[in-house]
């Protein structure tokens, strides 16, 4: 059976081809004597180069945001010189515009880099192509962005609808928040059903903070590995609100949740925001229900390193 | 919030619809222009699209629809070629549109297969009409649009493909999904054995799910299997937990329920299930098999028990069938 390619393989794939592609153009210009479109096309190349040498290296990417926005730049004063010198001969760089901005933007801002791109669009279309071409060209530019749009929209309706089925945070590989009381409220109908035990395990980090900052993910990668490698295979936990944790510990007692809960918090590696981990223990008793049950445990929270 | 979202099905005959028109624009602008050698071409284009437009809308849930796409874009890619040697400058354009169409429309594998082939097609003209530089030119621009569009949809597969797979609940009934139920009957196994209590499953197939699925459509089986999972959630204890595994049978995970209760449970559900009428479908025929636990048994093989009962019972069903008539 073939392996699918891993998304980052594929997207160096990817660049590599356009590499290749836009260098042998660049090349192919330069022998036209076209010089400022082969510079142009290959500067471009060198950014899609530079990129994949970026994605092939960096294992953790930066979330920067403008790099794109910057590129969209770039890429639509490109297409304007390309069009402006090739004097209509190179007018198809314009159908790149629309698949770049939907390729890499959400749905709101590649929208919103459409609408700012088509007046140049169409400055380009009624100033640098042969008039007889005219409506072809604008035929081809409007079934390109067309089909780009339907796929995003295709793309948000299918993420829309998987989004809510999923139950594991990425980040953390704890349950999300939204599955806690469900759960919860099914194990204390079971528990009260067959008389055993029920104890909910709070886990906080910032507790009573007025500067409130977000914890490192790799401090709460940490935490939730050590909360997995001391849990039985039937225990679940969650995280809550970014950064606290919710264990629900069947068939287990209070001092066996203490001493889980000392294990557990033993092998987190030392970092300044260990000393500020609270934690709380609520069982189960006559009458709880799944709130009650949370709230319990949150207010029992104490620190663990004072 | 600002938000736009479609399935593909209707978009893809909208898309069909839309591309139809811009081509009835084309084609009168063709006319304007004097390009009458093409103007067939286009028309033949716009019979083409509209007739996939309105077989795509009307057979949308149907297994065969898929073909379609395939016979458009296929249809599409040879007036492409043949319109090529007529008026190429017009027509390169025209060509360069159709790698991302074929992607949104069809299969990975199937698009990349015909946009190759495009490619190939399109060169081996091209190269008789301009001369090798401007030929080559031309499809490196193809080329690069291609990359573009295939990795664009690609990524869109994959990222789908990923969450599909971090999914727990089955989008046509609300219930739990099968690979979920493995890796629950993985704790409750694990949880038995550490409590001693029993652990049973409750399997319960509807027969001919499939046929039904072709006779009503899609759109009324979902209706049916989601009514089915209400239905069973009203009738089962308080935090039983039902799953589906998307071929039409719904399991029931049954902790500290021994197989007496098991049994009196299938009475029971059979009983209420058998007097409901389901709409357009009628009354469901239903087979059902039950496991409990036993020592030593590993989640597959507990799984697999019930489903066993239940296939049994199908083939019963079917010989007493075969033995009445």
């Amino acid at each position: 059976m073939q392996t699918p390619l891993k998304v980052s393989q594929a997207k160096i794939i990817y660049n590599t081809i356009s590499v290749i592609t836009l260098s042998l153009i660049a090349y192919l210009n330069y022998l036209s004597f076209d010089y400022i479109i082969s510079i142009i096309t290959g500067g471009l190349a060198t950014v899609l180069a530079a990129n994949a040498l970026f994605q092939a290296t960096v294992k953790k990417k930066p979330k920067t945001f403008y790099l794109k926005w910057l590129y969209m730049l770039l890429l639509a004063t490109f297409i304007f010189i390309a069009c402006d010198y090739g004097h209509g001969n190179n007018i198809y760089w314009m159908y790149f515009y629309p698949i770049a901005a939907f390729f890499l933007f959400p749905m709101r801002h590649a929208l919103f880099l459409l609408v700012c791109y088509l007046p140049l669009a169409f400055y380009m279309l009624l100033n640098f192509s042969n008039p007889l071409h005219q409506p072809q060209i604008f035929f081809s530019f409007v079934v390109i962005t067309t089909v780009a749009i339907f796929l995003a929209m295709v793309k948000s309706r299918t993420n829309q609808l998987l989004e809510p089925l999923i139950s594991k945070d990425l980040d953390t590989g704890a349950q999300k928040e939204k599955f806690l009381r469900p759960t919860l409220s099914t194990e204390i109908t079971r528990a009260e059903r067959e008389g055993t035990g029920l104890l909910l395990m709070y886990i906080q980090l910032q507790p009573n903070t007025t500067n409130y900052r977000r914890v490192p993910l790799s401090f709460l990668q940490n935490i939730s590995n050590c909360i997995n490698a001391d849990l039985r295979s039937f225990d679940r936990y969650y995280r809550l609100h970014l950064d606290d944790f919710a264990i629900i510990l069947p068939h287990t007692a209070t001092h066996e949740a203490l001493n889980k809960a000392k294990a557990m918090l033993e092998n987190i590696p030392d970092s300044k925001h260990k000393k500020n981990i609270q934690v709380g223990l609520a069982s189960l008793n006559v009458g709880d229900t799944a709130n009650t049950l949370i709230d319990i445990a949150r207010q029992e929270c104490a620190y663990v390193f004072h | 919030m600002f938000s736009i979202s479609m399935e593909k099905g209707p978009a893809l005959t909208l898309l069909y619809g839309a591309y139809a028109v811009v081509s009835i624009i084309l084609s009168v602008s063709h006319y304007w222009f004097g390009h009458y050698d093409i103007l067939l071409i286009n028309l033949v284009t716009i019979s083409v699209l509209s007739f996939a437009a309105i077989f795509s809308s009307m057979n949308r849930n149907q297994s065969y629809s898929k073909y379609i796409n395939v016979l458009t874009l296929t249809a599409i890619a040879l007036l492409m070629q043949y319109q090529l040697s007529f008026q190429p400058d017009l027509t390169i354009q025209w060509i360069y549109t159709f790698p991302i169409f074929a992607y949104f429309a069809l299969p990975l594998s199937w698009a990349f297969a015909l946009n190759i082939t495009m490619l190939l097609s399109s060169f081996s003209q091209l190269i008789l009409i301009y001369d090798l530089q401007v030929c080559i030119r031309l499809m490196l621009i193809y080329v690069l649009i291609d990359s573009c569009s295939l990795c664009y949809a690609y990524l869109n597969a994959e990222k789908q493909k990923r969450l599909l797979d971090l999914a727990v609940t089955d989008y046509q009934s609300g219930a739990y999904n099968s690979r979920f139920l493995l890796n629950i009957l993985h704790q409750e196994i694990a949880r038995s054995l550490v409590t001693k209590r029993t652990l049973s499953l409750f399997a319960m197939s509807i027969d001919d799910y499939q046929q039904i699925l072709e006779i009503h459509g899609r759109d009324i089986s979902v209706k049916v299997l989601k009514e089915f999972r209400l239905k069973l959630v009203t009738l089962l204890r308080a935090g039983d937990e039902i799953f589906y595994n998307g071929k039409g049978t719904f399991y029931i995970l049954l902790p500290n329920c021994p197989m007496e209760g098991v049994m009196v449970l299938r009475e029971r559900l059979q009983h209420h299930l058998d007097e409901i009428h389901w709409g357009d479908v009628g009354e469901l025929q239903l087979n059902t098999g039950l496991a409990t636990l036993k020592s030593n048994e590993n989640a597959e093989n507990f799984l697999q028990r019930a489903s066993e009962q239940v296939h049994k019972q199908q083939q019963m069903t079917l010989r007493m069938l075969a033995f009445n008539h």
